[in-house]
């Protein structure tokens, strides 16, 4: 009788465990790089943000290069709305200065962060470019993937990321917390 | 102009026809690849719009072959480099055991101005898919659910369309090869 009691209690905590694990959300620990001025910048300097959005992009790839006016747009639309923008550039062939040169030509207000040996990527488990981490000020992961789902614009019909600042912004939960990023692979040290 | 009158313009297939000078290569086996490009015979290429139904049908209609599906676009730059190893890996099998394809996840307008000349240039011996799902994310997830979508992709499936193996990511002549080998071993 009592190792049954035994048996039943631990399959109750066993099956709360797994519910558990399932429903804890994602966490990033706080990290430094340097921008392409070789400022250096913690994530726990964007505490104070309602969202913190991690952006994994490249100065070469022509989808990455495709959302360039997007992010530009999302910057403005959401940086006066305590959404701290975050550029990550992981790419082992796109130097320093390649990232420099990128965001001035195409008015990347928002810092973009120099990854070197993909540590970052490898943390949060970026795959491509652009692909996109939206965390809370704890450092939470609300939402990752993609940004829209069309690399052209124009036939965009779901503005994924978007739709996930709204929800934060409005204190909501995120509907979906994750979608498939597309886009080109980061080029990794091997 | 609306996409599927586009789609409908270009037509379910567009097939063009050109010469392939591809040299025969070596196989494990020692005999000629039999493949018309490793013939020097003229031989036709097609690039085809894929949907669902498609996919399930490469999948499946197997009759008998291992099926090496590989997953690219001319906009990914580790695709552009591994292609001469996959173009080597699937000359080096007898292709009444082996079948390759290549699933190209670039736009259908793009088919004459970038997919065709990548294929003439590369001069790649096997047929060319061109996906059309509603969302990228349903072709990902058509393939393999836990694929996070980044290319190139390789999946090898055995005789009877089951996934037997991933290859996520740029990879060789070795690698494809050791990944076909196991399959075709398999059960």
């Amino acid at each position: 009788m009592r190792h049954n009691m035994i048996r039943t209690l631990a399959a109750i905590l066993l099956i709360a465990g797994t519910v558990f694990q399932a429903e804890a959300k994602k966490k990033v620990e706080n990290f430094t790089l340097e921008d392409y001025s070789g400022k250096k910048h913690a994530l726990a300097d964007y505490s104070s943000s309602k969202a913190i959005v991690l952006m994994f992009i490249a100065t070469q790839c022509p989808v990455s290069n495709a959302y360039n006016d997007r992010m530009v747009q999302l910057y403005k639309d959401y940086a006066g709305k305590k959404v701290a923008f975050v550029g990550i550039n992981s790419n082992k062939q796109e130097s320093v200065d390649d990232i420099k040169n990128h965001a001035k030509e195409h008015g990347f207000e928002f810092p973009i962060l120099k990854d070197w040996n993909n540590t970052i990527a490898d943390k949060l488990g970026a795959s491509v470019t652009p692909e996109i981490f939206v965390l809370d000020k704890h450092f939470n992961v609300l939402y990752h993937g993609r940004i829209d789902d069309s690399r052209r614009e124009s036939e965009v019909a779901s503005r994924d990321l978007r739709v996930a600042l709204d929800a934060v912004l409005d204190g909501k939960k995120v509907a979906t917390e994750e979608t498939k990023a597309f886009g080109c692979s980061i080029k990794r040290v091997k | 102009m609306n996409r599927s009158i586009l789609y409908s313009a270009i037509v379910f297939s567009i097939a063009i026809s050109f010469f392939a000078f591809g040299q025969p290569s070596s196989r494990p086996d020692g005999k000629p690849a039999n493949t018309p490009a490793a013939e020097g015979r003229e031989r036709s290429f097609s690039v085809q719009l894929m949907n669902a139904s498609g996919l399930q049908n490469i999948i499946h209609q197997r009759h008998g072959k291992v099926l090496v599906m590989n997953v690219w676009a001319t906009w990914c730059l580790p695709c552009m480099e591994e292609f001469p190893d996959l173009v080597k890996s699937a000359s080096a099998y007898d292709t009444s055991k082996v079948e390759v394809v290549g699933i190209s996840l670039d736009y259908a307008d793009e088919i004459e101005s970038k997919v065709i000349p990548f294929i003439k240039k590369n001069k790649i011996p096997f047929r060319i898919y061109l996906a059309q799902f509603d969302s990228q994310e349903k072709f990902i997830n058509s393939v393999k659910k836990s694929w996070n979508g980044a290319i190139p992709a390789t999946f090898i499936y055995d005789r009877h369309g089951k996934q037997k193996i991933s290859l996520i990511g740029e990879q060789t002549f070795d690698r494809f090869k050791a990944g076909i080998d196991a399959v075709l071993r398999s059960k």
